[in-house]
């Protein structure tokens, strides 16, 4: 018999271990190093003490704080944001009890309505009533939470509108209801993946946070973006955030609160910039999910899908947010509205409520000359039924489609399937 | 249990931890179990498969040592083959030659009933088959004497750095690093610390970051232009070199913080120049593997040219269905196996370039790097394509240059020289050291511990979604 041959790797080469320590401690000087360059250069602290936990609602935003938004990059205005005692955006608390007479409407949403980057469509909405409604007082308060699904929206609400006592809240969420996640939310791990523990400790340092953001928003972005890229994905079998069943729920829940304060509530589905990501996330079935509920509890219902539907541009490959800063009709990125589409949405806002206290008052002054400025200044979207085979088909539309469960035309869109 | 998560990074800190205080037959017993910790996290049902492939190798190891008698010995290695292969073709090949002889059927007009299982293809299978069948493998051709201690040979089967996506290492490589008591050196830490920054930094801010454009460019590809697909064929190109080669350095890493020391799997091999040398820089352990174990016994190159030719092919093909049960691996295979043996016959005719004046000579390799590439890109997209169909679609986009107005962006093509930019100078650098020891322990520790810092905020800021690693699924 042969004698056994074991392969054996060479024996490491001797090494002092205070050349481990030096690299070590080099590693941590270096590190610090970077953060104090970070952070004698001027770049933003990080966001991580933007929102504090809330219980009942789930996250608001800390009360009293303010911050600058994009303080350091030319390409986007300076904006300070403030944060009322309420965890809500604004300079101040709204008054209570309300004055006579006054007009209050609530704004619940997302980043969308809180929005970061430009007056925020519930600033619009405010500029528009007061113009439409000369010498009755408007209070426009703007409950817009980043992240917000309707299950924060709906406890938010319940909270809210007791003291606030509007006349109108309108909610414009559904990004994050449709978003597509990896398991149900009952079905979460037992420890956070790691991407998001990295997300954590990336926003305790300035430096990781001004690579993240000017580096990779700067660079990243005009190639592609990958954040709202993943919208897009879809899985074989993808599970929403909140599936349209419980998103329904909440929006009849949301209105039957109303009624009980004497609100109207005003549903506002969403629009996405590129189709493909409409279709990914069935943004069709949630639009005609809120239109529905709408028509059912007697809200108003405001379909933004039509007018921004555009599928004779922007392919996926295009995308690119800050080279649209100035020149997209109506986004920033793939989610959030740019300034003429915030305008243009509280303009519809503002027409359904000027509507609504026409039909409730008839005599009663209403000058809608602004709302109608507003809403034929945004430029006309290309008509719909573009060349389709520019949309990326992903493979579960067409196996949904092909097993009937969803058609391309949103007006097709089959009720039983999707509630 | 993914090496990108917090659980598996709680658990080497409770191994590490541990194995400072423990003696050494408790560290290897706390890793056996670490080990199975670490492959039950996935799927706990699973572990009574690697359990069996180790209780049979082991039994067939220790019998076959034991006698004389050469049709017992073969008998025994039989056993160990049919256990290992039958497990691996029931979970892995089943349902792939039955849907593919009942197509056959279905060709010529019969219609047969299905006859698939419904099950799923345990993680790593094909790994750790592979690492212990090169025990008894080797037990056979008296090459190894097998260990007495089964709680050793357990964890040669389960080691967890290298478990499910390797190197497949050689029991004489990693069983005599079981059985005899570790010391961890400072400069096994250090280069272990490197070796898995290193491997973190190319799977979760390259890898990662490049899966979401692959996916889409992939998936919607029959809409899209020439300029799209090819930066998405680069983008992939890059992205399975950094997953695959990534989790191999991770574990290495990982193991020599543990005191042991695992096989080179990748020495950057998109800087090779020719096909051969292309298969001595990637996936090393698996190529070494089928050069040992099949292609040699197969006859290798003694047996004339014809029958190298043909003994390369069935390597290459069975390689490339090792990676999955999928005719498009077996073409990605063949592929390969096609391009070794063309290079062959152009070197046996002397039509390869000659040697280039020394001037010229860095141009010369430049092209012939750059030709290579893209030669292998190219197999790249049925490896990663989700039918052949829709490979030679996006073959044919890409070839014939198609233009579909509005969907042909260079954005993606921007995106790979991006990501390429991230990656190249720390190969460069790798590849300049000509040596696969991390390049930064010859550094000064200032200049090092900058390079740390550096890589350690990128990959905080790029770093996202946690994604499990493409050989997994292998």
């Amino acid at each position: 018999m042969d004698s056994p041959r074991p392969l054996v790797h060479p024996p490491p080469p001797p090494w002092p271990r205070r050349r481990l320590w030096a690299f070590l401690l080099w590693t941590a000087i270096g590190l610090a190093a970077l953060e104090g360059l970070a952070r004698l250069a001027g770049f933003p602290p990080t966001e991580e003490a933007r929102t504090v936990t809330d219980w009942e609602v789930g996250w608001l935003y800390r009360p009293h704080f303010e911050w600058v938004m994009n303080g350091w990059n030319p390409r986007i205005p300076d904006r300070v944001m403030r944060i009322n005692s309420r965890g809500l955006r604004g300079e101040r608390d709204y008054p209570t009890p309300r004055e006579d007479g006054e007009i209050r409407v609530l704004c619940l949403g997302d980043s969308n309505t809180n929005q970061y980057h430009t007056d925020a469509w519930p600033e619009y909405l405010q500029r528009l009533l007061e113009a439409a409604l000369p010498g009755r007082p408007v209070w426009v308060q703007n409950a817009g939470v980043a992240g917000f699904t309707t299950d924060n929206a709906l406890a938010l609400a319940r909270r809210e509108l007791p003291a606030f006592e509007p006349d109108f809240v309108a909610l414009l969420v559904g990004v994050h209801d449709m978003m597509i996640v990896s398991r149900p939310a009952s079905d979460e791990p037992l420890l956070p993946p790691l991407g998001e523990v990295m997300g954590h400790v990336s926003q305790l340092s300035a430096f990781t946070h001004w690579i993240r953001a000017l580096a990779y928003q700067e660079a990243l972005h005009p190639l592609g973006g990958r954040p709202a890229d993943v919208y897009a994905i879809t899985t074989e079998d993808p599970v929403h955030r909140v599936p349209l069943d419980r998103h329904a729920q909440n929006l009849r829940e949301l209105a039957a609160v109303c009624r009980d304060h004497g609100a109207t509530l005003i549903v506002i589905s969403t629009a996405f910039r590129r189709p493909e990501v409409t279709r990914n996330l069935n943004g069709a079935g949630y639009a005609a999910t809120a239109n529905r509920v709408a028509a059912e509890s007697g809200a108003i219902a405001i379909d933004l899908l039509p007018h921004f539907e555009r599928p004779d541009r922007d392919s996926l490959f295009l995308y690119s947010t800050l080279g649209d800063w100035e020149t997209d009709p109506g986004f920033l990125d793939d989610v959030h509205f740019n300034g003429r589409a915030s305008e243009f949405t509280a303009a519809l806002v503002a027409q359904g409520i000027a509507d609504r206290l026409a039909d409730e008052s008839p005599g009663s002054e209403i000058r809608t000359d602004a709302i109608a400025r507003a809403i034929s200044s945004f430029a006309a979207p290309s008509p719909p039924g573009g060349d389709e085979s520019r949309v990326i088909p992903p493979a579960w539309f067409l196996q949904q489609q092909e097993r009937g469960a969803i058609s391309p035309g949103r007006d097709s869109v089959p009720s039983a399937p999707l509630m | 249990m993914l090496f990108n998560s917090v659980e598996f990074f709680l658990l080497l800190a409770v191994v590490l931890a541990l194995c400072r205080v423990l003696p050494f037959r408790a560290q290897n017993a706390l890793l056996l179990v670490a080990s199975y910790v670490f492959y039950g996290w996935w799927d706990w049902r699973f572990l009574s498969l690697l359990f069996a492939s180790t209780v049979l190798d082991y039994l067939c190891g220790w019998k076959m040592h034991h006698t004389e008698h050469v049709h017992r010995r073969r008998l025994y290695l039989w056993c160990s083959m049919a256990g290992n292969l039958g497990m691996l073709g029931v979970f892995k090949y089943f349902n792939f030659f039955a849907e593919s002889f009942a197509e056959v059927l279905r060709a010529v007009g019969l219609q047969p009933s299905s006859v698939t299982l419904d099950i799923v293809l345990p993680v790593g299978i094909s790994f750790y088959t592979f690492q212990t069948m090169t025990y008894t493998l080797d037990i056979f051709r008296r090459r190894l004497a097998p260990t007495r201690n089964f709680l050793d040979f357990a964890l040669f089967v389960s080691f967890f750095p290298q478990l499910v996506a390797g190197p497949i290492e050689r029991a004489a490589a990693l069983l005599p690093q079981i059985e005899r008591p570790r010391r961890v050196t400072a400069y096994q830490i250090q280069s272990g610390l490197w070796l898995m920054l290193w491997g973190f930094f190319k799977k979760i801010a390259i890898a990662d970051s490049v899966a979401p454009f692959v996916d889409e460019a992939f998936h919607g590809a029959g809409n899209l232009g020439w300029r799209p697909l090819l930066g998405a064929l680069y983008l992939f190109s890059i992205q399975i070199y950094c997953d695959f080669s990534g989790y191999s350095d991770i574990a290495r890493g990982t193991a020599r913080l543990l005191g042991f020391e695992l096989m080179v799997n990748f020495r950057r091999p998109y800087f090779a120049t020719d096909i051969r040398e292309f298969w001595h820089r990637w996936h090393i352990s698996l190529s070494t593997f089928l050069r040992d174990y099949l292609y040699i016994p197969l006859g290798g190159n003694r047996r004339g040219r014809l029958r190298t030719d043909v003994n390369l092919m069935t390597t290459m093909l069975l390689g490339g269905l090792w990676h999955g049960a999928n005719w498009r691996f077996v073409v990605w295979g063949g592929l390969h196996g096609i391009y070794l043996a063309v290079e062959r016959v152009l070197a046996q005719w002397r039509l390869l370039p000659a040697a280039s004046p020394p001037s010229f000579r860095w141009l010369s390799a430049v092209l012939k790097l750059l030709c290579l590439f893209h030669l292998v890109a190219l197999t790249w997209i049925f490896f990663r394509a989700e039918t052949i169909g829709g490979a030679f679609a996006m073959l044919t986009q890409i070839v014939t240059l198609a233009d579909p107005e509005g969907i042909n962006s260079a954005t993606n093509l921007l995106r790979a020289a991006f990501y390429a930019s991230l990656l190249l100078p720390l190969d460069l650098l790798q590849e300049r050291a000509k040596t696969e020891e991390p390049f930064p322990m010859r550094w000064p520790a200032p200049l090092a511990g900058l390079l740390a810092a550096g890589m350690i905020s990128l990959l905080l800021a790029l770093g996202g979604e946690a994604q499990s690693f493409i050989y997994f699924q292998f």
